[in-house]
């Protein structure tokens, strides 16, 4: 069965479409959750709200409008960037209680989980400089912005057009190529000024 | 690192930071979200949405909305979804804003409400209806005018 007929059934109440359903987007949507999120109790919060609203909303999606993995994608960009935005918010108004409240941030898990995965470094040397590039690479990505994060994430990562990317985002297909270019400089900035300072 | 390296190593061109890109997109540090402690990761949260308690879907019974009304209940959410499109397209609820007014336009074009030509004098030129109006009272004291002169004598 298609993601139309499965979502037909989704609106009927079919346990069993659901299931399936959950088990053929479930990686991408948790891959995309993890990248913008960090680990964390919040990638199980963003999947398990985007399938739930998937089960609520069956009747509303339109399949000529939007392919299921756009819709769902949609769903969980919104749900992580109100997550990464009601973080900042507490870290900003309330008070600032050192580590604590610094891991606990989004952004914060978001680095760490980077940091992690840098330190396991193969022995050879030219694997050394290219996982340090990469390295480099995340690195300066957990420091974005969330909105240009989410449009590098879903162009580079997750494997979305332009277009596909800017419907899920809710912008114009320019507005994303200029999101994305200015994901870009500040990407280059960042990493230079992450080798300025080795 | 020596600055020759530091060089070599950063992407200056937007294509140089694709190809980087699409790399650590394949990498094996992303491949580190495949390793054991994420595949147990990723098995609990499958679990968790799997088995969250879903509410149920509204079912038909004889108490229940007639099918006229659920469709036109849908016919209101499609409306709804047209106008606000997810981009921008402002024509939309500008014209059904408009809507209204341009109604009242052709209706006010095309039917009369009862006020028809012959019921309001016409005149064939300003000065008649000059001379018209000057038999008008139009003062607050109810000066006898010559229209009614004779009535009051």
């Amino acid at each position: 069965m298609n993601d139309e007929e499965l979502m037909a059934a989704v609106a009927r109440g079919d346990r069993c479409a659901y299931e399936a359903l959950v088990r053929a987007h479930l990686p991408a949507i948790t891959h995309y959750s993890l990248r913008m999120l960090g680990n964390g109790r919040d990638i199980e919060d963003v999947a398990q709200e985007t399938f739930l609203r998937l089960w609520v909303n069956a009747k509303k999606w339109d399949p000529e409008k939007a392919k299921l993995s756009t819709w769902l994608h949609r769903i969980a960009h919104n749900l992580c960037i109100d997550l990464v935005r009601k973080q900042q918010r507490v870290m900003l108004g309330g008070r600032f209680d050192g580590e604590v409240d610094s891991d606990s941030s989004p952004d914060s898990q978001l680095r760490g989980a980077v940091v992690e995965q840098a330190k396991e470094q193969p022995s050879s040397q030219q694997t050394i400089e290219k996982d340090s590039e990469l390295s480099a690479l995340n690195l300066a990505m957990s420091k974005l912005p969330e909105t240009q994060r989410s449009a590098l994430l879903l162009c580079h990562y997750q494997g979305f057009s332009n277009k596909e990317a800017a419907e899920i985002i809710g912008l114009s297909v320019r507005a994303l190529e200029s999101l994305m270019a200015r994901a870009k400089r500040s990407l280059r900035t960042q990493m230079e000024a992450h080798y300025n300072e080795r | 690192m020596s600055d020759e390296h530091n060089n070599r190593l950063l992407p200056f061109t937007d294509e140089a930071l694709d190809a980087l890109l699409a790399r650590a997109a394949k990498s094996e540090v992303e491949s580190n979200i495949d390793s054991e402690v994420e595949s147990a990761r990723y098995k609990r949260i499958e679990a968790r949405v799997l088995n969250q308690a879903l509410p149920p879907k509204a079912t038909q019974s004889p108490r229940e909305v007639h099918a006229g009304s659920v469709s036109f209940m849908r016919g209101i959410d499609a409306l709804i979804d047209w106008l606000s499109p997810p981009q921008q397209r402002h024509w939309r609820p500008i014209f059904a804003a408009a809507c209204p007014l341009v109604l009242g336009i052709v209706i006010g074009n095309y039917f009369h409400f009862g006020l028809t030509p012959t019921s309001e004098p016409s005149f064939e030129s300003w000065d008649d209806e000059l001379v018209m109006l000057s038999f008008l009272d139009i003062s607050n004291q109810g000066e006898i005018t010559e229209a009614n002169e004779g009535e009051i004598r």
